[in-house]
């Protein structure tokens, strides 16, 4: 067996083709992946204890995969990937308890519960970012989350969605123009 | 400029990040409606991060834990397919001796069944160690192949 050193210092076992992460190595990278995920899984689909299990989930999959060997990158797209795919086979009810009163595409009204610890400011931005996420789609919501809040470049996205390329672009567009009207439209005039 | 889409909206998103805005950038961000859009909702996103940031996600050990269990049970399950596969076979090998001796029966009736069965010892017994064989041969090549990584996994914790 052979050891890499990828660029985040994670020092990751490999074989010919699959990778085995050490407890030390996945304590690193749970320290770094961990919250973005949590944020991302909430985001999705607004509940807290939903997104304690899909991130949990999230990483007993990574774990007990033959996953190839990959980059810092392509490790969070990986990690992305599962969670995006936890939380639409939730949305379709194959894992989970359907979603409380879900809306049209799903998503809970759990996202009218204060997030977690969170200290009593800016609520009424926080109640005009739920109300406007709760009138979107959670596939909208995904792009917007990846390519905003984790910085993510349109490949990253696609490979995190399971979507081309190409498609991102204008999926993004009609995203962001749907939240950014849904917010404050008086803001976004130039 | 493209009301739908602008060049520099990656630069106003890695701005946001960092803090960093140079003033070309922002006097940009001011005058194209791409790049407002993006802006105010990349900043009100970012804003439901940071305050999302503050909850404790479950701790390391406990997801470890819980990663070792399941890659227990895959394990076990992949065992117990390889016994499920060899019980299949062995019922359905069970069937087939089961009505080749009716069958022999009742062409022949049992005195002359055995006596033949007897002549031909030689080449169904031929037969049989073949099937076993390619059987043994494919029970253990699905354990190392379909195991060989899950196995080292395990031997390394």
């Amino acid at each position: 067996m052979e050891e890499t050193h990828d660029i985040t210092g994670l020092a990751l076992s490999s074989g010919e083709k699959t990778t085995v992460v050490s407890e030390q190595a996945f304590r690193l990278l749970y320290e770094a992946t961990s919250r973005p995920l949590w944020g991302y899984a909430y985001h999705v689909c607004g509940r807290a204890d939903v997104a304690d299990d899909i991130l949990q989930e999230t990483f007993c999959r990574f774990l007990s995969r033959k996953t190839p060997v990959m980059d810092e990158l392509q490790t969070r797209s990986y990690l992305f990937r599962i969670a995006t795919n936890l939380l639409n086979d939730r949305r379709r009810g194959r894992l989970d308890e359907p979603a409380p009163q879900a809306s049209e595409d799903g998503l809970a009204q759990g996202l009218d519960a204060p997030v977690p610890n969170t200290p009593v400011l800016d609520v009424e931005a926080q109640l005009d970012m739920r109300s406007a996420m709760r009138q979107m789609k959670a596939r909208e919501r995904e792009l917007l989350w990846l390519a905003y809040v984790e910085g993510m470049k349109h490949t990253e996205i696609a490979a995190s969605l399971g979507l081309s390329a190409l498609s991102i672009r204008s999926l993004l567009f009609r995203a962001r123009q749907k939240a950014a009207g849904l917010l404050h439209p008086r803001k976004v005039e130039p | 400029m493209n009301q739908r889409h602008c060049e520099r909206e990656p630069e106003i998103v890695e701005a946001l990040h960092t803090g960093a805005w140079r003033e070309d950038l922002r006097r940009h961000a001011d005058s194209c409606r791409a790049c407002a859009e993006t802006r105010f909702l990349a900043q009100s996103l970012l804003q439901t991060a940071a305050r999302m940031a503050l909850h404790t996600p479950p701790d390391a050990s406990q997801v470890w834990r819980k990663a070792r269990e399941e890659a227990r049970e895959v394990t076990l399950k992949r065992a117990s397919r390889l016994f499920n596969l060899m019980r299949t076979a062995g019922l359905a090998y069970g069937l087939v001796l089961a009505a080749w001796c009716v069958h022999g029966f009742l062409l022949h009736g049992v005195k002359q069944f055995l006596p033949s069965a007897n002549g031909v010892t030689a080449g169904t017994a031929t037969i049989g160690a073949l099937v076993a064989f390619a059987c043994i041969v494919m029970g253990i090549w699905y354990t190392v192949c379909s195991d060989r990584d899950t196995l080292l996994r395990s031997a390394g914790r």
